[in-house]
């Protein structure tokens, strides 16, 4: 073979391997093989502008610190980039040609019906609020931005590239302010409470004392009836003031506990005629620290009145109970209920309920279709 | 008879159709200031009005990519309304295919062998 014939198959060789910056020198001949020679440096100079290689992409893939991966049209991974592994502690192998919803926990919709589903008009699509889980198992979670990627895959097949950003530190951050706010909630609820039964409370019992004493000495028949359904009305006051009390802290919860707060609370709801509550309690519940029994009160309190307004319930136990070192709390009711991941992050109540517990370190789940009805599991270690 | 222009680097060849023809000279290394000095010799010839123009390689070793992009640009392409060119080889043939891919002048071009079938080709645009 001719000696130049051979350096331009090296050549060729050197740019399909993405080495586009060698060069044949010119001969002084400045022939024809000359000019394809010059043909083929103009090729390289336009493929390196117009190519990035493989190294220079994996670089870029794996230096960002967002988990990134790249799904085909069908929801199967086929790449992703070293953040994945690192975070979730998968290896790589383990995860290419599965469905990307192995990474997801288990909530419908699945993680690539919302990908198909919420895509915009821009071909992007937002989820703010999504947990992956970890090789271990444990929720991980995150805000998730995809984008459809045209002819990205084999044979020029549309793909998608998800990228998925660590909220655990936001959520965290969100969640202690939360937390700050119940709490001064509930310091101006105890505070309200405390000066209703102190104060108007005493002076109203004071009032209807005054005038029951009238009442028996009046004489006059009409003046005494008026005077007894001024009475009667100071009652209905003194026993509405009482339930509104309660509403902002139940005594109960201080003086009897958790437990007792919880029959009070199905004992007035099933007397307003609003649901048949049941409240089951396990053998040897204790006697938990404040902080987490107004908590937990709180959110029994919370999904009964969800149940009411919203699911059309009719039905409510609860159960609570313990479980090694664990307090368990299981909700049921009978309502509609709902599609879980269509309401995430959007409702106070829901995340009131989970910041409540998860400042206890506790784990809320909740459970609900459409149908179905709503169950929540509560679990707390009690040290 | 036809109007003729011999520049260093081209030949300049008015038709009798109105087609203009520019031969490129042989060994040639095309830099950015070529490339200006061979527009500005087409527009001077040509009194710019526009026209197709045959331009014919007879062996350019190499044109830099500043002059490919110079030559694809506007400016480049001033006065041709068409172009048509004529690769006298294979290879030569499918680089200049993909250069004028990613290149993409913007007036109609295409690549041909044979001069008789690039004057055909250039006739739909008089």
């Amino acid at each position: 073979m001719d000696n130049r014939l051979r350096h331009i198959h090296k050549l060729l060789a050197s740019y399909s391997a993405g080495d586009f910056d060698r060069r044949l020198p010119i001969s002084k001949h400045l022939d024809e093989t000359d000019a394809v020679i010059g043909g083929l440096h103009m090729l390289a100079e336009e493929l390196k502008a117009v190519t990035i290689s493989r190294d220079y992409f994996n670089n870029i893939f794996n230096t960002v610190s967002e988990m990134a991966l790249v799904l085909t049209a069908g929801g199967m991974i086929e790449d992703l980039n070293e953040a994945v592994c690192d975070r979730l502690g998968y290896l790589r192998d383990g995860l290419i040609g599965r469905r990307v919803d192995v990474l997801t926990e288990d909530v419908r919709p699945s993680l690539f019906q919302q990908l198909r589903r919420r895509r915009g008009p821009d071909g992007l699509v937002r989820i703010w609020n999504r947990s992956f889980l970890t090789a271990q198992g444990e929720a991980f979670p995150v805000e998730i931005t995809a984008r459809v990627l045209a002819g990205s895959g084999a044979r020029g097949r549309h793909g998608i590239l998800v990228t998925a950003r660590d909220i655990a530190s936001r959520l965290s951050m969100e969640n202690r302010l939360l937390r700050a706010m119940i709490d001064a909630q509930e310091l101006e609820r105890q505070r309200l409470s405390r000066d209703l039964h102190d104060g108007l409370g005493q002076q109203l019992s004071a009032v209807k004392f005054l005038v029951g004493a009238v009442v028996k000495e009046s004489v006059s028949s009409p003046l005494r009836e008026k005077l007894q359904a001024a009475n009667e009305s100071l009652v209905d006051i003194l026993g509405m003031m009482r339930e509104i009390c309660y509403n902002l802290m139940p005594k109960s919860l201080d003086d009897f506990g958790l437990v007792q707060a919880v029959r009070e609370l199905a004992a007035q709801t099933e007397k307003a005629g609003l649901m048949r509550v049941v409240v089951e309690e396990g053998r040897g519940f204790p006697t938990l620290a404040r902080a987490l029994e107004v908590d937990l009160f709180r959110v029994i309190q919370e999904f009964m009145a969800n149940g009411i307004r919203h699911g059309e319930a009719t039905h409510l136990l609860v159960r609570l109970e313990v479980k090694g070192r664990e307090v368990e709390v299981r909700l049921k009711e009978n309502g509609k209920g709902f599609e879980p991941a269509l309401v995430q992050g959007t409702g106070m109540g829901l995340r009131n309920m989970h910041a409540r517990i998860k400042s206890h370190d506790g784990v809320f789940r909740l459970e609900s279709s459409p149908g179905k009805g709503t169950a929540a599991r509560i679990s707390v270690g009690i040290g | 008879m036809n109007l003729i222009l011999d520049t260093p680097y081209v030949t300049l060849e008015i038709l009798e159709n109105g087609i203009l023809v520019a031969t490129y000279k042989k060994r040639m290394l095309v830099t950015l200031e070529i490339a200006k000095e061979i527009v500005a010799d087409r527009l001077e010839f040509t009194g710019r009005v526009p026209r197709p123009v045959l331009i014919i390689n007879l062996g350019v070793l190499q044109i830099e990519k500043s002059a490919r992009r110079y030559l694809s640009s506007g400016d480049g392409v001033a006065g041709i309304s068409a172009s048509a060119i004529i690769v006298d080889n294979l290879a030569t043939f499918y680089i200049m295919s993909f250069i004028l891919l990613v290149e993409k002048p913007p007036m109609p071009t295409a690549k041909f062998t044979r001069r008789n079938q690039a004057m055909d080709w250039l006739q739909t645009f008089l």
